[in-house]
Order: structure tokens, then sequence, then C-alpha cells
């Protein structure tokens, strides 16, 4: 299952567009690979993923961004912008929302000085 | 490989039944088919959001754990209304729990985990129980039996529509 990811480079970095609304066991595998791609020769950017139009992340779904966050290494952050409601409950419930660096919106996210 | 297109529907007395294969795609397409039929039930969207998400944990971990990754096993899922919460009935023919039980699902505290520890799975139990009323599971003989109770809250099952799915 393909998982479209759009990249809009930013000053400092580069916003990364999730464009599906499912992040999820059926998804997973793609989307790592697709991220890898989009993030390769990054070192020492910002990451922004705009989650704006994933409606629906599962445990599979979660771990995977997780693993995305470690691939950028511990100097960086991954930062995650625009959860939904179901999104924002999974990384709550979990605790994982300590993992990332997570904005409001992609307007916030740009204004935030580089972590 | 099958591609995740065997679906049957069967309507119960009370409930609605759906027949899938233990397959990432057939999961998914499940679950689009309930999230439309709890809607039809005008269950809010955060309730049915919960259920879909739920049923995402119990129906993926079948797939990895229970069937070890045959995408050929099949799992019967069964959900009903009642006016304050939504039952769900899931058997598949699979290995049993460890334990007979299933797990607890607790969750690890990023702050005290090394960086290349962080956890990159292992969340499903700990979303279920957090998010279900109530847990059973047994085992009889061959089969696997998990029966749910997820909160509807103001659902106004009772009002049924018909003609739904």
């Amino acid at each position: 299952m393909d998982v479209r990811l759009d990249i809009e480079p930013i000053r400092n970095g580069l916003i990364v567009k999730v464009c599906a609304s499912r992040v999820d066991a059926a998804a997973a595998l793609a989307f790592r690979d697709a991220f890898r791609q989009a993030t390769a020769g990054t070192d020492g950017q910002r990451v922004i993923l705009d989650m704006e139009d994933v409606t629906f992340l599962d445990s599979s779904g979660l771990g995977t961004l997780v693993a995305m966050r470690k691939s950028l290494g511990q100097d960086r952050q991954l930062e995650l912008t625009t959860l939904s409601p179901l999104v924002d409950k999974v990384m709550r419930l979990t605790a994982m929302d300590k993992v990332f660096a997570i904005h409001p919106n992609r307007d916030a996210a740009i204004d935030t000085q580089a972590q | 490989m099958n591609v995740g297109g065997d679906i049957q529907v069967i309507r119960g007395q009370s409930d609605m039944i759906w027949s899938l294969t233990s397959h990432p795609h057939s999961v998914r397409q499940a679950l689009a088919q309930i999230t439309t039929y709890l809607r039809a039930r005008g269950v809010p969207e955060a309730h049915r959001l919960n259920v879909e998400l739920v049923l995402a944990e119990v129906l993926n971990n079948i797939c990895e754990h229970a069937y070890r990754g045959a995408d050929d096993g099949r799992i019967l899922t069964s959900v009903s209304c009642s006016h304050d919460m939504i039952q769900c009935h899931i058997t598949d023919k699979g290995s049993a729990m460890p334990g007979l039980t299933p797990p607890k699902g607790r969750f690890r505290d990023p702050d005290t985990c090394a960086f290349d520890d962080l956890p990159e799975g292992g969340f499903g139990w700990g979303l279920i129980r957090a998010i279900a009323a109530d847990v059973q599971y047994e085992r009889r003989n061959v089969e696997n039996h998990l029966f749910l109770q997820i909160a509807s809250a103001s659902a106004p099952c009772a009002r049924a529509v018909s003609g739904i799915v």
C-alpha cells in the first residue's frame, strides 16, 4: 500500500506532509520507507511531519512514527503538527507525546525556532 | 497472498457479524464497514473512533500473534449496540493467548527509557484496556473468544436506522 509524502523545503529544514488518512498496520512499512527516502541526506535540518490528513493511527502506525523519530538520531527532534483528536489521544494514552515535539499547526511549527 | 477482499457480512438476530481473513487489508476493509454501520446507528464520531481503534488492535494482534502472520486465518467479528455500550465478540482459531490471559498492556515511560530502547510496538493491549470498559477472554477448544464492551455514550442505538451496511 503506497503512502504519498509531499515535501516542502523551509529555511532550515523540510515539511513532510502525510497524504493519507490512515497510518495503520496496512500502511506501516510503506510509510517508513517513504519517510526514509524523504529524509535521506537531511542531517542537521529540521523535519516537520504534517499530520493534518491523518485521522486514524493505530499501534503499528505509532511504532512506525517512533522508529522514524529514532532514524533521525538523538541530536534533533521529529516534529509533528496538526494532530487529529484520535491521533492526539493515542499519543497521550501511550505517553509517546513525550517523544516528539508537537505543534498545534503548520504556522506554529514554522515559527518555532529550530530545537 | 490474498489481496484482502475476502469479507462477508452476516446479519445476526441482534448484531452484525463480519467474517474476514487475517490480512491487514481485510482488517482495514472490515473496520471501514463497521464504522459505516456504527455511523448509521447514530454512534458519535469520537466513540466510533474508539471502537475502530480497539478493534484494529485486536484484529492486528490476531493476524500477528494468533495466526502468526499467515494471511488466510478466519476471524469473526460481531458488533451490537445497546443503549450505552457497544458489544464486540471476536473469534479466531489461531494460537491461544500465552497463559490464557490477555496481556496487561502497561506502557513504558519514555522519560526513563534510553533513546535506542524507545518502544516501536507493544502499545496495542495498553490502548485496548485504556479504552474498553470491559475485556473478557476465553479459550474454547481450538477457538479464542474475546468479549469487549466499549462505551457508546449517548448513542441512540434504540433509534436504529435500517438498511445499513
